[in-house]
C-alpha cells in the first residue's frame, strides 16, 4: 500500500534520477490519492505515450531495487509492465490501458501536472479516472467510482464523449464495458447517474452491440 | 454540506446558500475548516473568501507557477490547471517556463518577473536548456520600455544574441506591428503590439 506522501517521496527520487525528461499520465488509485478521494492505494498506475521513456523510467526503477514481472494473464503487444518492492507496486502501460486508450482528450483534459525534477506527473480529471476504471472487473474499482460520484460534480456529457471517442477509434467494446459498469454503479452501489445520460449511454450501447453482434443476432438477444 | 456550499462563498452567500443566520453560516464554515474542506483568503475590499471543496483539500508540496506568477504580476492568469513544480522555482525559470507555454497571457503575465531577476546566467541557463534565448532576449528588451527592470549585463546579452534561432513565434502565428525592431535585432517574432503593453 502506498500513501500520498510515500508516492510524492517516490516520484521525487526518481525525478532526481532520471538523467533525461520522462512524461507520464497518472490514471486510477493513484490519480485519487492526488485528488484526496482517497489517502492509500494498492498500485502506482501510470501510462506512457512512448517505449523510450516507459524504458528510461524502469532503468531507474531497477536501480531502485524494484523486480520487473510481466502480467501472467497480459500478453497483447502493449502489456503493462509490473515493477514492485516491497510495499511499493507500479504498473506501466504503455498509451493502451487494457480495453482503453489514452485518448487526446484525456490528454487536454489533465487537471493537474506535477513536475519533480525530470519527471512530469500528468493527473487525469476525475471523470477521466471514472472511465478508465470500467476496464476491469474488480468490485475494488466500483467503489472508488462510485467514491468520486459521491463525493463531486461528474460531466457526464465528457464521459459520454468520451466512450463515444473510444468506440469510434477502434474500442468497440467500451461502450458495453461502460454501460455495465454504470448499471453496477447505479444498482450495487446506489450512485446518483442522471437519466439522460443513462438513456445515451443505452442508445450507444445498443448501436455498438449491433455493429458488433449484426442485427439479426441482437434481435435475437434482445428477444431473450 | 461542503456539496451544498461547493466553489467560493463569503459568509453572506453561505449564510443565503443554507438558509441561516451569517453567525451559522460562519460556525458551520469553521467546521468544515476543520475537517479540511475550507481554504481561506481575502477578496476585493478584504472580505473573507472561503473556497469550499467537497473533497478534503490535501497539502501539496511545491510551488504552482501560475500561482506564482499571479502573486507577483498586476496581469493576472487563469489557471488551464494546476501547474505544480517540486523544489525550488525563482523568477528566471518562471520566466523561462512561462515562455515555454506559448501562451499570450501568461508571457505577458510574467515579463513583469523581469523587474525580480537579479541573477542573469542562471535566467540564460533555464533558457538555453529550453531553447529559448532569443525569445527571452526581445522579451526582456520590450519589457524595458514599459517597466522599471533591472539592466541586463553584456555577457549574458552577447551569450543570448549568439544562440541559434529554434522558433521564430514566441505565441504560434503572432507578430508585433509596433516592435519591428526589436523582432528585428533578435529575430524572433514578438506577439505583443503597444496597446497591450499600455493595458
Amino acid at each position: 500500500m502506498t500513501g500520498v506522501n510515500e508516492q510524492q517521496e517516490l516520484f521525487k527520487l526518481i525525478g532526481r534520477q532520471l538523467k533525461k525528461r520522462v512524461e507520464c499520465y497518472v490514471i486510477g488509485g493513484s490519480a485519487m490519492l492526488f485528488y484526496g478521494f482517497k489517502t492509500v492505494t494498492k498500485d502506482i498506475d501510470l501510462v506512457f505515450t512512448s517505449e523510450e521513456e516507459r524504458r528510461r523510467f524502469t532503468a531507474v526503477l531497477k536501480e531502485m531495487g524494484f523486480a520487473h514481472r510481466r502480467y501472467s494473464d497480459y500478453t497483447a503487444e502493449n502489456a503493462a509492465v509490473l515493477m514492485e518492492r516491497k510495499e511499493a507496486r507500479f504498473d506501466l502501460f504503455l498509451a493502451e490501458i487494457i480495453t482503453t486508450v489514452l485518448s487526446p482528450g484525456m490528454i487536454s483534459r489533465i487537471k493537474e501536472k506535477h513536475e519533480f525534477s525530470n519527471l512530469v506527473v500528468n493527473v487525469v480529471s476525475p471523470e477521466d479516472i471514472i472511465v478508465l476504471k470500467c476496464a476491469t472487473d474488480r468490485a475494488g474499482d466500483r467503489k472508488d467510482a462510485a467514491d468520486i460520484i459521491g463525493s463531486m460534480e461528474i460531466s457526464w456529457d465528457t464521459i459520454l464523449e468520451e466512450a463515444r471517442w473510444q468506440a469510434a477509434n477502434g474500442k468497440k467494446a467500451f461502450v458495453i464495458f461502460l454501460f455495465d459498469f454504470v448499471e453496477d454503479l447505479r444498482y450495487d452501489y446506489k450512485a446518483i447517474i442522471p437519466r439522460s445520460f443513462t438513456k445515451n449511454l443505452m442508445k450507444e450501447y445498443k448501436e455498438q452491440l449491433i455493429k458488433l453482434l449484426g442485427y439479426k443476432k441482437y434481435k435475437e438477444m434482445d428477444g431473450k | 454540506m461542503a456539496k451544498r456550499l461547493r466553489g467560493m462563498q463569503t459568509a453572506a452567500s453561505a449564510a443565503k446558500a443554507l438558509d441561516v443566520g451569517r453567525r451559522t453560516a460562519v460556525n458551520y464554515i469553521s467546521e468544515l475548516r476543520k475537517l479540511g474542506y475550507v481554504r481561506t483568503s481575502r477578496g476585493k475590499g478584504k472580505i473573507r473568501m472561503y473556497e469550499i471543496s467537497e473533497t478534503k483539500a490535501i497539502k501539496k508540496s511545491g510551488t504552482d507557477l501560475y500561482d506564482f506568477i499571479n502573486s507577483l504580476s498586476p496581469v493576472k492568469v487563469h489557471k488551464p490547471y494546476e501547474y505544480i513544480i517540486h523544489g525550488k522555482l525563482s523568477a528566471e525559470e518562471a520566466i523561462a517556463r512561462a515562455i515555454e507555454t506559448k501562451d499570450f497571457r501568461t508571457i505577458l503575465a510574467a515579463m513583469y518577473l523581469f523587474r525580480l531577476v537579479k541573477d542573469w546566467p542562471e535566467l540564460n541557463r533555464q533558457t538555453k536548456m529550453r531553447g529559448l534565448q532569443r525569445s527571452v532576449g526581445a522579451l526582456y528588451d520590450l519589457a524595458r520600455k514599459y517597466i522599471r527592470v533591472r539592466a541586463m549585463d553584456k555577457r549574458t546579452r552577447n551569450s543570448l544574441l549568439k544562440a541559434r534561432t529554434e522558433d521564430k513565434f514566441i505565441v504560434p502565428h503572432m507578430r508585433s506591428k509596433n516592435f519591428q525592431d526589436i523582432e528585428r535585432v533578435w529575430n524572433v517574432y514578438l506577439p505583443f503590439n503597444d496597446g497591450d503593453m499600455r493595458r
